[in-house]
């Protein structure tokens, strides 16, 4: 394996929700760091994520950015919503603002009004276009560039191979998502909001923690024939590890890890690992790069260390539950992976008494 | 009021054509692998041509894969001049500059929250009466009641959107129909989640979407989350939950200036036949 190219290595970027785990990702190796910020005015209209997952004030906020524009590292805000309506601008108008004004690099827009928007109040700031745009192929990526977007994430779904084909064919910077929980679903056209719902509280005796109804077992009728019960929606993924090589060669800009939602411990973490394995790649380490993936995946606890899980071999590796396997392939038929996943969603009634 | 009845098979497009609807839709409005060739979508638009019925093409969310087969199919809609529902802003893009299409945003391309089959929309513990009810107000609109989006749109060249039968919604449709944009509202069912690793094909074994034996034009699987105490409906890699349309709400679907209802055919709706979709059409035409 040749040295990479220092300008063709992938950045990194990495999830956070505090200052705290700001310092310990920048500190990890993440190259930028994407982060919500709670918006006064709309606490209460979050339909994705909840509040735990956000940046609760700009001057925490504006901590952030001092701290990372001063290690060379960017800052992208997620303006989470999907959707933006009249009613919702005045207030829009003045989070955009405040987050400019705290030293926000980049915003992640999921909607063409809202871009509109932002081009108009936030003046010269890097729009990096959500996967709530849903770009899954290259046409929608070119009309996202033109649209006036200077990155585009593109959808979980896009196959490694049609990665190589969009960042060949459209002159823009392009994320991939690499490491995190995944999505069964597209990003944008799928209704099963994150978080926790009384019915699911009960059905799980106020245990929390389980927040997919995408993950969870379903019976499976055909007619009247009740042909069992399967977790039958869940095409979760998880790593990229393996993939890595391959992502550079796709000439990808960045690389995206999820878990805004996650702890400190697995934003740093998970950080450090993917540094360390592109820094391998790009020395052309491949010998040093092989054998730190077998002890990541023999050691790594993709979640909270704290608990008694699996480690990646066993949770991603040996259930297939990799970012980048053919697109109908799924282990929800195989009872191991079933029972893994299950130890997985309920670590909390693992570990409390 | 026109009645447009959705076809994603040349069978169902003939059934569709027997009927007392005013117009046809043909091709998937989820699924690119059910994309026509270009010679199904001539044989479809000449039979709709000859049973004197409007027909719109109907494309999905697309891959590279997607495009490709649209690309193929270009000139021959610019030909047409016919309205082409977009699930994909790739579509859409491909679509600019052939000033004979006229493109409809479809369901996919259109945000709106009350899609989701959950009730509890806010995420305050305890909310108060006014914090729901501002909530809800928001709940219940879509990603075209703004006015910048709409305009955006509007700019490209798109004539109208696709939108689900949710009374609570009709509103702020009307707010949308009242800015000059066609609406067409789906009876039947609503898309709860659309995925590309389609779960009807992994779960029926289907290995590689090039092979697949689409299982989807034939059966839907219920399936139903027991703690949730949530059932819905599972159609190739479409997540729906399912909604009775009445002859009031018809009533209110027109008082909004929304001039389309479309009835899906297929294993999802269950109208299969040209009887079937002429009762449906009655039913709710009782309510006019």
């Amino acid at each position: 394996m040749d040295a990479v190219d220092e300008t063709v290595v992938p950045k990194i970027l990495a999830p956070i929700k505090a200052y705290t785990g700001a310092v310990r990702v920048v500190d990890a190796g993440a190259d930028e760091i994407y982060c919500g910020i709670r918006t006064p005015g709309l606490e209460d209209f979050e339909l994705y994520r909840g509040a735990s997952t956000e940046i609760p004030t700009y001057d925490e906020f504006h901590q952030i950015t001092e701290y990372a524009h001063s290690h060379g590292v960017k800052v992208l805000v997620t303006i989470n919503q999907p959707f933006i309506l009249d009613s919702m601008e005045k207030t829009m108008v003045k989070h955009i603002r405040r987050c400019v004004e705290a030293g926000v690099d980049s915003f992640i827009i999921g909607d063409l009004g809202m871009l509109q928007l932002v081009k108009e109040v936030a003046g010269d700031v890097g729009l990096c276009a959500s996967t709530y745009l849903s770009a899954t192929n290259r046409e929608a990526v070119r009309f996202l560039k033109r649209a006036g977007f200077s990155r585009v994430v593109l959808e979980r779904h896009v196959p490694l191979e049609q990665i190589s084909e969009i960042t060949r064919d459209v002159d823009v910077e392009v994320e991939a998502f690499v490491h995190g929980s995944g999505c069964s679903n597209i990003n944008v056209n799928c209704y099963f909001y994150h978080y926790k719902f009384p019915a699911m509280d009960q059905a799980y005796l106020g245990v929390d923690g389980i927040k997919f109804p995408c993950s969870l077992p379903y019976e499976v009728y055909d007619g009247g024939v009740n042909l069992g019960t399967y977790p039958i929606l869940d095409a979760y993924t998880f790593c990229s590890l393996c993939k890595l090589p391959a992502l550079i060669q796709s000439g990808v800009y960045g690389l995206k890890i999820e878990g805004r939602g996650i702890n400190e411990e697995y934003q740093a973490s998970t950080t450090k690992i993917y540094r360390e394995a592109l820094d391998l790649l790009r020395k052309g380490d491949e010998e040093s790069y092989q054998r730190m993936l077998k002890n990541t995946k023999e050691s790594f606890v993709p979640l909270p260390q704290t608990l008694p899980l699996t480690n990646l071999q066993e949770l991603c590796c040996e259930q297939r539950r990799c970012y980048y396997t053919p697109r109908f392939h799924a282990p929800y038929k195989e009872k191991l992976a079933w029972q893994a996943w299950t130890k997985l969603q309920c670590k909390r009634l693992v570990v409390q008494p | 009021m026109k009645y447009t009845v959705h076809a994603e098979t040349l069978t169902a497009l003939r059934e569709a054509l027997a009927s007392e609807c005013t117009g046809v839709r043909f091709g998937p409005e989820f699924c690119e692998w059910k994309i026509p060739s270009q010679k199904h979508l001539k044989q479809a638009y000449e039979e709709a041509k000859e049973a004197e019925k409007e027909f719109t093409y109907v494309l999905p969310i697309l891959s590279n894969q997607g495009v490709d087969k649209m690309v193929e199919q270009l000139d021959f809609l610019e030909e047409l001049g016919v309205e082409v529902v977009v699930g994909d802003l790739g579509a859409l893009n491909l679509l600019q500059g052939h000033e004979g299409v006229k493109p409809r945003l479809g369901r996919p391309r259109v945000y709106i929250p009350a899609r989701s089959p959950w009730s509890q929309i806010t995420r305050m513990p305890d909310p108060g009466f006014f914090a729901r009810r501002r909530v809800e107000k928001l709940f219940y609109q879509t990603s075209l009641n703004y006015m910048r989006s709409l305009e955006y749109y509007r700019n490209l060249g798109v004539v109208g959107a696709d939108v689900d039968w949710i009374p609570k919604c009709f509103p702020s449709y009307k707010k949308i129909a009242g800015n000059g944009f066609k609406l067409a509202v789906h009876s039947h069912a609503i898309p709860v989640a659309v995925t590309m690793r389609c779960h009807m094909a992994r779960f029926m074994g289907e290995e590689e979407p090039t092979l697949c034996s689409k299982p989807c034009l034939a059966k839907a699987l219920k399936i139903k989350q027991k703690e949730l105490e949530k059932t819905f409906t599972l159609n190739g890699n479409v997540v729906y939950r399912l909604v009775e349309s009445t002859q009031r709400e018809m009533i209110q679907i027109r008082r909004t200036g929304i001039d389309e209802v479309v009835l899906p055919m297929g294993p999802v709706s269950n109208l299969t036949t040209k009887e079937e979709l002429d009762e449906a059409m009655a039913t709710l035409l009782g309510g006019v």
